[in-house]
């Protein structure tokens, strides 16, 4: 059974996933006072041992906070990032102890490249080759966005779930041109909090997900805005879910259907 | 008080500052107090010169320029180092 775990993070993002060959991925982490962190639900909640990827979708706060620690405690075999060089302290920090950490590979995944995990399949939706100049956000519109595919190879079926980070509609749309109606998805991690420049119309049609998860604590910037959340209502099937109302959301799929816990 | 902040993030008119020696602490401020201070646009990457009060209130703020070019061209050589394994691509 292959499970994903959407953390209550507050005002960040921290997605763990376990897939049903044992391997362990973790994509970004936040940590806020109160709450549990994504380090502390790794080893103290799942008994997490290692980790096969950690991916860090992009570079600001929100999304790389705690990441250091975990892979200084937790063996790592390799970490993906977008590549957008970042000036913060934290970036710094954290791109300065890989470089003289020789035994975690780096990888700068791009669009196109599929990983395997046993039957299951990761595919790279985002960023492109080259990264977006002059976008509303190059820094968000170089996240790395996943789509995740879980196969049943007794009843020929699979689901998925797309990880939308901070993409936003530049990056969407390069999305969209290339993938066109193969974008659908059962479950869907909204892209960037619920802000307006993270979903789109046309894209949400494409998707049509089932399931939408937005991450999202207490904020000054109105997220999730009213504009983006009548558009992930309409275009969801099921039920839409906040971390900062549900707390963590965990669902486990056979790839037959996805089932929240 | 004087600090230096790194603008990280822009949200609906606010800014997202790291503040402290390793930028663990955040603030948001929001851009119209920003522009009372510095004329020109604010942008997500700059390094900026924060001046608070006594009631940590912004009571003033400038670009740090040369630091935000410096920390620029270093975050650039690094990620270089990590994508291609040297500083000059």
């Amino acid at each position: 059974m292959f499970l994903i775990h959407f953390l209550d993070v507050g005002r960040g993002d921290s997605i763990i996933l376990q897939f049903e060959n044992g391997r362990t991925y973790l994509v970004d982490s936040n940590e806020v006072a109160g709450k549990t962190t994504p380090f502390e639900y790794l080893t103290q909640i799942l008994g997490v041992k290692e980790l096969e990827t950690v991916v860090v979708t992009h570079p600001h706060r929100d999304h790389i906070q705690g990441i250091q620690r975990i892979i200084e405690h937790i063996p790592t075999r390799q970490i993906w990032l977008s590549g957008y060089p970042w000036e913060s302290q934290i970036h710094k920090n954290l791109t300065f102890a890989l470089e003289q950490r020789q035994n975690i590979r780096v990888f700068f995944p791009r669009s196109g490249t599929f990983i395997a995990e046993g039957k299951d399949r990761v595919q790279i939706l985002a960023p492109p080759a080259n990264l977006f100049r002059g976008t509303h956000s190059d820094i968000n519109n170089a996240s790395i966005v996943l789509k995740v595919t879980i196969v049943n190879q007794r009843q020929d079926t699979s689901t998925s779930a797309i990880l939308g980070a901070d993409a936003e509609l530049a990056s969407w749309m390069q999305i969209l041109m290339e993938h066109g109606k193969r974008l659908k998805a059962d479950l869907l991690k909204v892209s960037h909090h619920g802000s307006q420049y993270g979903s789109d119309e046309e894209v949400l049609a494409a998707i049509c997900p089932n399931y939408a998860v937005i991450s999202v604590g207490e904020n000054l910037y109105g997220h999730p805005e009213a504009s983006a959340l009548q558009i992930i209502e309409k275009f969801t099937s099921v039920r839409t879910f906040r971390t900062d109302v549900n707390g963590a959301c965990v669902f486990e799929s056979d790839g037959i259907e996805w089932r929240y816990l | 008080m004087k600090t230096t902040a790194f603008l990280d993030q822009i949200n609906n008119g606010y800014a997202l500052l790291l503040l402290g020696e390793n930028e663990e602490e955040t603030l948001d401020v929001k851009l119209s107090t920003l522009a009372q201070y510095i004329s020109e646009p604010v942008k997500e990457g700059d390094v900026l010169e924060i001046i608070f009060s006594k009631e940590r209130e912004v009571v003033g703020a400038s670009k740090m320029i040369e630091e935000t070019k410096r920390r620029h061209k270093e975050a650039v050589a690094i990620m270089n180092r990590l994508m291609y394994g040297t500083s000059e691509v």
